[in-house]
């Protein structure tokens, strides 16, 4: 499933800029400007560091990711989208201390995961509704709500995160001799 | 910090927001600049009450949900990345207290095109600065595409032109930047396909407005009519029929309230300007969003040849900043516009000052004093009237 769901973003997305050459982001200026940017989307330095020394719920996150994971594919959301979530997730977690009980950590996934498919997918369910598959924790809309904008807020709103994803397209070109990259390709990546 | 002690608001208000409150200047006391508030609504609810027409917020339907608007995270996301010569910054962002809105700071440099025309009637026809000027408005809007987003929005109370006076008579040295204020403006400059409705858009509707704005530079006063936006389009560029709008829109029932009028020679409504300033004009303002010309292409055209890509320029307060670290520095970077040590050091302390404004933890804590009555009577004034 998320493999045609990806074919199919992909497809529009040729269909929409067709006979488009010569996209400015794809020029090796650019390319620098991307690495630049992708480090304003990582969580801190010593965010790993915090994970293994027990400084940070190691579990908590974990569980977290598995749902996101869950809950992604039961959505049938992009690989983006999931990669999304877990970005929020951990750079939120390295710049707030999110209190130690057992539903914070689901409230955030929820929170990150809703962001990110509001993010990238052009259906998304209501908030509530995320939480359908396999939660162990119900919560109401509007705390959902307030957790959406803390994550914004605490992400300074830099959403449109640099990933893997931005620069597949510019190697794959690279390594193709700038011919313009195979739709199996990317799949395939 | 409050919002109230960083920034002082500025006499002079900008116009009227499309819910109807005044827009008004703040000047930053620290840093000396100017940046106009643009403010999108975080509730559902909210955005239901207030009829904001024309407004990117406002034209999906969303089913109901109390969640953050997807078209709120995208937009302020969007605004975070963009980095050009010809886009205003972003300089500010924090929502009120009681988080009904985020307020968004844009930089704010010198007077909306509008004003600049009626201030400037000779200097702003003159046609090598009207060149200058469109190369820079289609510099901003093609960068705009190349991030996969379009503006939606561009009117002459989007375009800010700043860096002309009285000693300034050098067309090249004038400054556009292109900037995202929700203000009321008549006519609209939107693309057909948005008035007529389609529910298939592109980038192409920025196109067809950058087309409206040169062809206003170019006569000195609006080319469609404020009353009946399609019906003047249409009579200057010709009704669409289905052949020149094929797969764009079905159109039998909406076009028949329309006269029907045949294409012009758009040399005759704009005269004394050159040919290939009429085609660029003529593929700007093509009627089907499929076949009008790219931002990236429109840049390539023949009536551009021998101008080049603008660096920033220092705005009057980076220059100020510069020359109090380098007495040296600042005037060889206003001389010197498009060598690399000026203008790269400029544009690095406009990101420095950029990163420091909005990534401080004041922004990210609700900062805002805003009464949520003003608001809800913002809306009950527009819902009745």
């Amino acid at each position: 499933d998320v493999g045609t769901e990806w074919y199919h973003r992909n497809h529009d997305q040729e269909k929409c800029f067709e006979g488009w050459d010569g996209l400015p982001l794809q020029s090796d200026e650019c390319l620098a400007t991307m690495v630049e940017k992708e480090c304003q989307h990582m969580p801190s330095i010593d965010y790993l560091q915090r994970l293994r020394s027990g400084g940070l719920d190691l579990r908590a996150r974990k569980d977290a990711l598995d749902w996101i994971g869950k809950a992604n594919a039961h959505f049938s959301f992009g690989p983006l989208c999931s990669y999304l979530s877990m970005n929020y997730l951990d750079r939120f977690l390295s710049a707030y201390e999110l209190p130690r009980n057992a539903w914070s950590a689901q409230l955030l996934a929820v929170a990150c995961l809703s962001i990110a498919a509001k993010m990238d997918e052009t259906e998304v369910p209501l908030a509530q509704d995320l939480q359908m598959c396999d939660s162990k924790f119900v919560f109401e809309p509007v705390t959902i709500q307030r957790m959406e904008l803390l994550v914004l807020s605490t992400l300074k709103w830099r959403m449109q995160a640099v990933t893997p994803f931005s620069f597949l397209d510019y190697f794959i070109r690279k390594i193709n001799n700038d011919e313009a990259p195979l739709k199996t390709s990317v799949q395939r990546s | 910090m409050d919002f109230r002690d960083k920034f002082k608001q500025l006499d002079l208000g900008i116009g009227t927001s499309l819910s109807r409150r005044p827009i008004f200047k703040y000047l930053d006391k620290e840093t000396g600049k100017t940046i106009a508030l643009k403010r999108i609504i975080l509730r559902h609810e909210l955005l239901q009450a207030l009829p904001l027409t024309g407004s990117s917020n406002s034209r999906q339907e969303q089913p109901i949900d109390v969640g953050i608007p997807a078209n709120t995270i995208r937009q302020i996301s969007l605004y975070r990345i963009l980095d050009h010569p010809n886009i205003a910054s972003l300089e500010y962002l924090g929502n009120d207290p009681g988080d009904h809105f985020v307020r968004l700071g844009f930089e704010y440099v010198g007077v909306d095109l509008r004003k600049f025309q009626k201030d400037n009637a000779i200097r702003s026809r003159h046609p090598k600065l009207i060149k200058s000027l469109m190369y820079q408005l289609l510099s901003g809007i093609a960068y705009y595409h190349s991030v996969n987003a379009s503006h939606g929005n561009i009117n002459p109370t989007n375009v800010l032109i700043s860096n002309y006076g009285d000693d300034n008579n050098d067309d090249e040295q004038v400054n556009l930047l292109i900037t995202n204020l929700d203000l009321c403006v008549q006519p609209s400059y939107q693309a057909p396909e948005i008035l007529l409705e389609s529910n298939r858009l592109s980038t192409a509707v920025d196109m067809f407005s950058a087309g409206c704005i040169f062809g206003e530079m170019l006569i000195g006063k609006p080319v469609f009519d404020t009353e009946n936006e399609l019906g003047s389009i249409f009579k200057l560029l010709g009704t669409p029929t289905k052949q020149t709008m094929r797969g764009v829109i079905d159109l039998d029932e909406k076009l028949k309230k329309y006269q029907k009028h045949s294409p012009k020679d758009l040399s005759e409504t704009f005269i004394g300007v050159e040919p290939a300033g009429i085609d660029l004009l003529s593929k700007l303002l093509c009627l089907n969003p499929k076949e009008r010309i790219m931002a990236s292409e429109a840049l390539k055209h023949r009536y551009f040849y021998g101008i080049e890509a603008k660096k920033r320029v220092p705005t009057p307060a980076a220059a100020a900043a510069a020359e109090v670290g380098n007495s040296s520095v600042g005037p060889f970077a206003a001389e010197v516009g498009s060598s690399s040590a000026g203008p790269s050091a400029a544009m690095d302390s406009l990101a420095a000052g950029t990163s420091a404004v909005v990534g401080s933890p004041a922004a990210s804590a609700s900062v805002l004093v805003e009464s949520w009555i003003d608001m809800v009577s913002a809306a009950l004034d527009s819902s009745e009237n």
